[in-house]
């Protein structure tokens, strides 16, 4: 704005002495200066005008998230179908990150082609996870002469869902956890159903033949069955705790929560992700049966608030499930429960769900 | 993408926390080359529009598409060198060089096309001011349009070099307003206008130039990005780009086709041949007219920046280094023309060479019965140079004649008489009476008298005032001395006193000029028992064989005596000629005395007007070689005033004798264009450095110019010998450095080269400290590479550190592979 006046003054100025020259000399070319400086802001303002009204302008970018670090393209797509090139069209551009609710605003400024526009690549590189968006704040024309300019709310917004990056040293630092899961991996390659027994109780009709406990049943000259409980069906619990901390905490409790969820999606094994959310007050439990749902998992997490407490969503587990508690919790290994069974980065911690 | 891109400071552009941006952002601008031709445009059409502006207004014609394809392909070369690196040094010497030699190439067709504006601007001032009697220069190209076209490409060349830095660098149209806003605004002092074409050019670029620096993306950087960015901690994050060249052809498109509508809208309102008689005059430009036309009558002008303008210099010889008359009228002489010999009219009388100058050392003349001594005159009491002796020897002539003459002073110095030879000693003395006195004889007093009292209080002829002479003109000679030869006695002892005070007086040769003389006096062939006509006439063969005229012989130098300078330079004015001449005929025994005044010339009468209403006979009366002819009255200006001598006959007494040489100089009508770079009219003398060449005083005349060009063209030649000379003795020392009798040393040696260049040109590079580092970078960054750097390094490490070396057929594979990425490294880009 302080420019804008400052070529106002100086235009006024330049105005002012031709007006002089034309009324000392009565020269043609005064004359032809001063009805040009007359009609040509009128000119150029009228035609940055209908250029303001026709322009269009639109995010573009991949639809597929991306992972951390790794660079992408968004492209935003400014069209001018006027037959008027604008020298300076400025942009105030906000990029956020929606989870941790950063964000920054620039301003952008770019020349508009007759008839075509600009196409503006940003070569983006993102270094934390989170819902990355782009949002056109406003675009502002100047006209021609820089006196004037005028202002356009544009809608469009490009959202970008940025996965951590799997880290290929997470399988060595879970050897502990996949040590217990040894048993399950043998007979997921074998191609039974791995199962256990969970209780014995009379034989009722409509029981399998197989799971008449024979021992029992003679010891007991009743009919016992094994009641049989499958694994599959007692999925694994991650618990993610969307704790606020500026210390890089919550980039390390999704990371390597995502690295074991890939792990178990790599064994085939099903697996739920599980966070309280503040924003609608309940436990979300997410089943994850393959890649495309943990992805869209953390998608939904990126929309969720961070709330301060260190262990909250680890509390509201056990009380809303109760005994069905058992899970992995991930989080601030400070706040743990017991020795934990994996530790990543600098304060991230995973440890088995016990009941307190 | 080049070989490989030199890493820049820091290009990470943090868009938010976490969210960077790695690569430089990508949008579509233009390439390089377009972004220079559309920059070109822009200083093209400011340039080009201002000076098509100035020169369609005063009607000069020129070849347009030759000097417009030229100045274009200037503007391109400029713009396309401009922050190019040592490129655009290297260019700018070449180009000054080739300016310098295409200088003086069209050294003639320069000045003329210079003249030829100068002319058409002095023609105009004339006829605006109505101020006739303008000099115009002479003009040597024989084609006109051609020489304006030079001189406008030359002119043209140098005010792209300063548009271009200003579009370059700062788009600040108020710069080029100042730059070229004189071409376009002077035309119109004068109710000239320009074409049309050149104003919508001009006023498309003025308005170009507004709206590019208005939109901030004009700043071409030496690293061309395509974008900047600013992000300052606290502000705003800034990404903009730097130019378009699209975008601004399509706005000087729209404003040109704007301003062309405008100009047409304009046309319709006000008629562009009329627009300016149909207003009334503006007051204050009126005043400014007046003023302006004082000034340039008085000879203040841009153009005619001399140091001296014509009439008397009353014996100030020296500190003249050029004389430009203003051509405007001193006297107006109205006389009845007798002779076709030259009327000189008396100012100054100089006696005594002094110090390099004439003085009047009247004072300690004797006084004699028939001289008349003038009181009060600005040199004080002082002895009247005339003397009834020469009037009284023409008055008694039985064949003689009588004449008056009427002489108004218009614009002469006011202290001097002005008046004609053979005039009697009173009417001089009449001069500084104060008394109103009539100067015709008692028997001759139907002769209209026109002076005033007020005409004779300084001693000499005021402003605007006339005075009346009575003068008795010699027109039979030999009558005049058969007369002299036959006096009485009375005369006769009359004659031999005014002969004994003209050699006691009128022959010293001052010690400071005798050595000159005595030699100018041997090379002019005098021989001791010349007559006094033979050594007249051998002083003035030798001036005319050897000695040229000329109104800018260059400031003596204090150093040196006046005279002494002028016989070993031989050129120079009247003055020169003058002073000259009195001192070698006062050398040879004749008494001769150093006068400056007037002279009219028989051309100058015959251009004159004729005063039908005066009558013949009130103004001569007598034998006339040309018979009854008329009164006219005669024009004098300034560019009349002349120095001469008057050699002392032993009979007929003072003569005026002419020892100008008519031999001009050959660049007497050419000035030097740069001669308007060199004159000072302030005429200070300090910083003088002596032998004419004086750096205070810009006092340069062409040779002194020439003389510095050669000088910077040879300093110039040598740096660029030497600088060639240090890089190839570089080179064959490396050469040499590689083609040794060790294979292994010619191997690290040729890998040496390559990695300093390498490192020179990459910082990052630059980091890598061993040899697998270096070739790995190298090999990442390669857009080919075929090679196994490991390997290379390894063998690159044993032929350094391995007391055996490596294998000889290892070294010449290496060197296959080294001479590879030497060409790499060659296109490798910044």
């Amino acid at each position: 704005m302080g420019k804008r006046i400052i070529r106002i003054i100086g235009y006024f100025i330049l105005f002012t002495v031709n007006a002089g020259l034309l009324w000392f000399f009565h020269n043609f070319l005064n004359f032809v200066i001063m009805a040009v400086m007359v009609f040509l802001p009128i000119i150029s303002i009228v035609a940055t005008k209908q250029v303001a009204d026709r322009l269009k302008a639109d995010w573009r970018g991949p639809y597929e998230t991306m992972k951390k670090g790794e660079e992408f393209f968004v492209h935003l797509v400014l069209t001018n179908p006027t037959w008027i090139g604008i020298m300076n069209c400025r942009l105030n551009l906000q990029v956020s990150n929606l989870f941790y609710g950063t964000g920054r605003i620039h301003d952008l400024r770019v020349p508009l082609r007759a008839g075509k526009g600009q196409t503006i690549t940003y070569p983006v590189t993102v270094s934390q996870c989170g819902m990355i968006e782009f949002r056109i704040q406003s675009i502002i024309l100047e006209d021609f002469l820089g006196v004037m300019a005028f202002r356009r709310e544009v809608p469009s917004v490009y959202l970008a869902s940025v996965l951590p990056r799997t880290d290929a040293g997470m399988e060595t630092d879970l050897n502990g956890f996949t040590e217990g899961m040894e048993e399950v991996e043998e007979s997921t390659r074998k191609g039974t159903d791995f199962s256990e027994v969970q209780d014995v109780r009379e034989y009722q009709p409509g029981d399998k033949m197989q799971n008449i406990h024979w021992k029992l049943s003679v010891k007991k000259d009743i009919l016992m069955v094994k009641e049989r409980v499958s694994m599959s069906s007692r999925q694994l619990f991650l618990l993610l705790e969307l704790h606020d901390n500026e210390n890089g905490l919550m980039e390390e409790v999704l990371e390597c929560t995502y690295g074991i969820a890939k792990l178990m999606l790599q064994y085939q094994l099903p697996l739920s992700l599980v966070w309280w959310s503040t924003r609608t007050q309940e436990l979300v439990i997410w089943k994850v049966d393959y890649a495309e749902q943990l992805a869209e998992g953390y998608r939904m997490i990126y929309y969720e608030e961070l709330y301060p407490q260190q262990i909250l969503g680890k509390e509201m587990y056990q009380t809303i499930r109760g005994s069905e508690a058992q899970f992995l919790w991930v989080g601030n290994r400070n706040f743990g429960t017991g020795d934990p069974i994996m530790e990543y980065g600098k304060s991230a911690g995973v440890f088995y769900g016990i009941l307190s | 993408m080049g070989f490989f891109h030199k890493k820049k400071q820091n290009t990470d552009i943090v868009l938010s926390d976490g969210i960077v941006m790695k690569q430089p952002l990508q949008m579509e601008t233009s390439s390089w080359l377009r972004n220079c031709m559309v920059k070109s445009l822009l200083v093209f059409s400011v340039v080009f529009g201002s000076i098509g502006c100035f020169l369609s207004s005063f009607e000069m014609d020129y070849y347009i598409i030759l000097t417009a394809g030229i100045l274009f392909a200037m503007a391109l070369l400029f713009t396309t060198i401009y922050y190019r690196g040592w490129i655009m040094d290297v260019v700018y010497i070449v180009f000054l060089f080739i300016f310098f030699f295409a200088v003086q190439a069209f050294w003639t067709y320069i000045n003329s096309g210079y003249y030829l504006l100068i002319n058409r601007v002095l023609s105009t001032v004339e006829d605006y001011f109505e101020l006739p009697g303008m000099q115009y220069y002479e003009i040597a190209a024989k084609n006109e349009v051609l020489a304006v076209s030079v001189v406008v490409i030359f002119i043209g060349t140098v005010m792209m070099i300063v548009a271009n830095v200003i579009i370059s660098r700062t788009m600040n149209v108020w710069f080029l307003l100042i730059m070229t806003g004189l071409l376009w605004i002077l035309p119109m002092y004068f109710r000239l206008e320009a074409d049309a074409f050149y104003v919508i050019l001009m006023l498309t670029g003025y308005i170009a130039v507004w709206s590019i620096r208005s939109s901030g993306a004009y700043g071409m950087d030496r690293k061309h990005r395509d974008y900047k960015w600013k992000d300052k901690r606290g502000k705003q994050l800034r990404i903009w780009y730097v130019q378009d060249a699209a975008t601004m052809l399509e706005g000087m498109g729209i404003f040109a086709v704007a301003v062309l509508l405008l100009y047409g809208l304009a046309s319709m309102i006000g008629q562009k041949d009329t627009f300016s008689i149909r207003y009334r005059q503006n007051p204050y430009k009126e005043e400014s007219e007046v003023l302006a036309q004082e000034l340039t009558s008085k000879g203040f002008s841009i153009f005619n920046r001399y140091e001296a303008v014509g009439g008397v210099a009353k014996g100030q010889l020296g500190g003249v280094g050029s004389v430009r008359p203003d051509y405007q009228t001193d006297l107006i002489v109205t006389f009845a023309p007798y002779s076709y010999e030259p009327v000189y009219l008396k100012a100054y009388t100089g006696i005594d060479y002094v110090s390099g100058d004439f003085t009047w050392r009247t004072n300690e003349l004797p006084l004699m019965d028939n001289d008349l001594i003038i009181e009060d005159t600005p040199y004080g009491d002082v002895k009247s140079p005339g003397s009834d002796y020469e009037a009284g020897l023409c008055k008694a002539s039985e064949r003689g004649a009588r004449g008056s003459m009427w002489i108004q002073n218009t614009g002469a110095d006011v202290d001097s008489p002005y008046a004609p030879y053979h005039t009697p000693a009173l009417d001089m003395a009449a001069l500084a009476s104060s008394v109103m006195k009539t100067t015709e004889d008692e028997d001759d007093s139907d002769l209209g008298v026109m002076y005033t009292d007020l005409s004779i209080i300084t001693g000499g002829i005021a402003q605007n005032e006339t005075m009346s002479y009575t003068f008795y003109p010699p027109v039979n000679e030999a009558e005049l001395r058969r007369k002299a030869e036959t006096l009485s006695e009375e005369e006769e002892q009359e004659r031999l006193a005014h002969l004994q005070q003209a050699e006691e007086w009128y022959l010293n040769v001052p010690e400071e000029c005798y050595a000159a003389v005595a030699e100018a006096s041997q090379a002019a062939g005098i021989r001791p028992g010349d007559t006094q006509e033979e050594i007249i006439q051998k002083v003035k063969d030798y001036f005319e064989a050897e000695f040229q005229y000329t109104t800018r012989p260059g400031r003596s130098p204090r150093s040196e005596d006046f005279v002494t300078h002028f016989l070993r330079e031989k050129k120079g004015y009247c003055t020169y000629f003058a002073t000259a001449a009195a001192m070698l005929y006062r050398y040879n025994g004749i008494p001769t005395r150093y006068i400056e005044g007037y002279v009219i010339t028989y051309e100058d009468i015959m251009t004159s007007d004729l005063n039908e209403e005066l009558d013949y006979k009130d103004f001569y009366q007598g034998f006339s070689p040309l018979g009854e002819t008329g009164v006219v009255e005669v024009e004098v200006t300034d560019a009349r005033a002349h120095a001469w001598v008057e050699v002392f006959d032993p009979y007929l007494g003072w003569m005026p004798e002419e020892v100008t040489t008519a031999a001009v100089a050959p660049d007497e009508d050419l000035e030097s264009f740069w001669d308007i770079f060199g004159d000072d009219p302030s005429g200070n003398e300090e910083g003088e450095l002596g032998d004419g060449f004086n750096l205070g005083n810009m006092d340069w005349n062409l040779d002194d110019i020439r003389g510095i060009w050669i000088g910077l063209l040879a300093v110039f030649c040598l740096l660029g010998l030497f600088t060639a000379g240090r890089k190839g003795y570089r080179n064959w020392k490396l050469y040499q450095s590689w083609h040794t009798e060790s294979m292994n040393e010619n191997v690290l040696a040729y890998y040496h080269i390559i990695s300093e260049r390498l490192r020179r040109k990459d910082s990052d590079y630059a980091q890598c400290p061993t040899y697998q580092r270096q070739l790995q970078y190298i090999a990442v960054h390669c857009e080919e590479w075929n090679w196994d750097a490991g390997y290379m390094a390894k063998l690159l490490e044993r032929a350094c550190y391995s007391r055996n070396g490596i294998s000889d057929f290892d070294c010449r594979r290496l060197m296959i592979e080294l001479t590879d990425i030497e060409k790499k490294v060659k296109k490798w880009k910044h």
